[in-house]
């Protein structure tokens, strides 16, 4: 089953891959392929910067918050991140430039921040979520808390922490255009250059091919997640 | 093994005290089922949770082999004591043999050793090797429950306890995983203990019963003495009204079979067994063949309406209808004495052979005489 899984991925990246390469060789999008490629590369290495920094401390502070210590404040914290979920991310993007200018930082920074919350939120959940009767198990057993949670607890959360980080990259590739706005380069660069110009093949170019980085970003998140969910977790594997 | 000194837990609340378990003394002797029992909320699985410290005892000591463990490393002590809750708690993100592992893991074994491990386990529990692949949640209910049995016991512990280990299972799948623990125990003899609401699996599972109530040890004494002598009204209303009946499920055949009892041979003459029956004034013997297998009944009724009795026994007696092997239960025996109408019936071993005459008198006598054997015992403690 799992050996399916990765060969299906491959296919669908390669002939993601074979495709983009036929519109840069068969259509106006070819005039800009330079472009295409500089600012590709710049648009991922802003993306993966900050999804990855948010991963990291969106469960680390996750995990912070279903500690025992902080459960009476967990819940009030949990609260005020819902509210400011619902600041658009434009304008979380303005506030980092008011504070950091323009420019590379200020971007990754911004869309770390509108990242992050999703996969803190799902961390402390899915970790809220284990049930008590396994925890009291573990603690039966003679394991100690770090032993819990490194193998109990993470383990049986992961599948709503994956759930939390697909869409947390979906937030960030959906925004990363915008962050030319302040800046941070990237293919929005080609999309807004396109609209301002009237120009609509540049503005195409930098349009499909964002959407295209976006499709493979949600089938590597799902192909990662099969790696790490145990098959016991998964509710939707047998 | 277990003892249990003076052990108390209070939970404070804003406005008031509660005791939990009070003053709790039990001394558990090695490899005995001690059944914790009593109404929700009695304080029964506060005092099992105490004794691996899930609850921190408020004040009382510990004794696990002589050692006293009341301060002792929660994870180092854990990890000397299997442990059994209700809801099973296997971890579903490991596979069979992963759960099973945990404990072994922790203790630095081997691979080898490990996998050594796993194989025997399942092999006590009746469960195929097949299964150590596979994930919790693609076995039943009761096969988790064995699992949850051989991942207590994989790192081979003295104690075990055991938290309303088979409240969760249908009742017939019930009985069947409480045999077959009933025959891995007579083979492991681990001391264990074990929280219940249920009196009849408490009798028939435990060797020591603890009745709590209100947090406090109403009576801790053997599944017979708590039957037949409650010791307080609270205990004998908990136990039941029909705590005699109860008690039937306790002993076997053996236990009350009266082979003091006479018996003729089919082929002896008949007119000396009318005499003889006479002379004791018995309402019935039975006949049996030369490989003393019994055969049929002499019944005097019928012998005296018959005139000009004689010959062999066998051409009177009347065919048995059925037997009692030695090794069935009262409870059986009392529910075929109803099903037959018969107040009598003769016991056999399992070759076959007679072996006495089991009767509702033998059986009230014997529970009587256990009565009476019991509150000598009783008195002793």
């Amino acid at each position: 089953m799992k050996m399916n899984k990765y060969f299906s991925f491959l296919i669908f990246s390669l002939s993601l891959f074979i495709a983009f390469l036929a519109l840069l060789e068969y259509t106006s999008m070819g005039e800009y392929e330079e472009d295409i490629l500089y600012l590709l590369n710049e648009h991922i290495i802003m993306v993966v910067t900050s999804s990855s920094f948010a991963i990291i401390f969106g469960i680390f502070f996750g995990v912070l918050l279903s500690r025992p210590i902080l459960s009476k404040q967990a819940e009030n914290i949990m609260q005020l991140f819902n509210m400011s979920v619902t600041i658009p991310t434009l304008a979380i993007l303005a506030l980092s430039m008011s504070f950091l200018g323009i420019g590379f930082l200020p971007a990754v920074v911004g869309l770390f921040i509108a990242t992050l919350l999703p996969i803190i939120k799902n961390t402390f959940v899915g970790i809220n979520a284990v049930s008590p009767s396994i925890i009291e198990a573990a603690h039966g057993m003679g394991m100690n808390s770090f032993q819990i949670l490194l193998k109990v607890e993470i383990p049986n959360a992961l599948y709503v922490i994956f759930a939390g980080i697909k869409t947390a990259v979906a937030i960030n590739i959906g925004t990363a255009p915008l962050v030319f706005l302040i800046g941070g380069g990237g293919l929005g660069e080609l999309i807004f250059s396109g609209i301002d110009l009237d120009i609509m093949p540049m503005l195409l170019a930098g349009a499909i091919t964002t959407g295209m980085t976006a499709i493979f970003a949600d089938k590597l998140v799902s192909v990662l997640s099969t790696i790490f969910i145990s098959r016991g977790v998964s509710p939707t594997e047998d | 093994m277990i003892r249990l000194n003076n052990l108390c837990k209070q939970f404070t609340t804003k406005d008031k005290t509660i005791t939990a378990a009070d003053n709790v003394n039990m001394h558990i002797k090695e490899g005995e089922i001690c059944v914790l029992l009593g109404p929700s909320g009695c304080g029964k699985t506060t005092t099992l949770k105490m004794i691996n410290k899930i609850i921190e005892p408020t004040s009382g000591e510990i004794f696990i082999n002589n050692e006293n463990v009341t301060n002792l490393e929660n994870v180092k002590l854990r990890k000397k004591i299997g442990y059994v809750i209700q809801q099973i708690g296997l971890f579903p993100n490991m596979t069979i043999k992963e759960n099973i592992a945990v404990v072994p893991k922790l203790l630095k074994w081997s691979k080898s050793e490990i996998d050594k491990r796993a194989i025997e386990l399942m092999k006590m529990v009746s469960l195929d090797e097949g299964y150590l692949k596979m994930y919790p949640k693609e076995l039943s209910g009761g096969q988790q429950q064995r699992v949850g049995v051989a991942r207590a016991l994989a790192a081979n512990p003295p104690v075990m306890l055991m938290d309303e280990p088979f409240g969760a299972i249908d009742p017939i799948n019930r009985e069947i995983i409480q045999d077959e623990f009933l025959k891995i125990q007579k083979k492991i003899k681990k001391t264990i203990v074990m929280v219940s609401h249920d009196i009849d699996e408490a009798i028939k599972m435990a060797d020591k019963i603890a009745i709590f109530n209100n947090g406090v040890l109403q009576q801790f004494d053997t599944p017979d003495n708590i039957l037949a002598h409650p010791a307080n009204s609270f205990v004998e209303d908990f136990v039941g009204k029909d705590r005699t009946l109860k008690r039937l499920n306790l002993f076997t055949a053996k236990d009350a079979v009266n082979s003091d009892t006479d018996i003729f041979n089919e082929n002896d003459n008949i007119v000396n067994a009318i005499k003889c029956m006479r002379e004791k004034q018995l309402k019935s013997v039975f006949v049996l063949n030369d490989n003393k297998e019994p055969t049929g009944r002499l019944m005097l009724k019928e012998l005296n309406m018959k005139e000009n009795v004689q010959g062999a026994c066998k051409n009177y007696s009347i065919e048995l209808k059925s037997m009692i092997l030695l090794s069935e239960n009262l409870k059986n025996i009392s529910s075929k004495m109803y099903l037959h109408t018969k107040s009598s019936f003769a016991c056999v071993d399992d070759k076959g052979q007679y072996i006495g005459e089991i009767s509702q008198d033998s059986i009230s006598r014997f529970l009587n005489l256990a009565y009476a054997e019991a509150k000598v015992g009783y008195e002793d403690e």
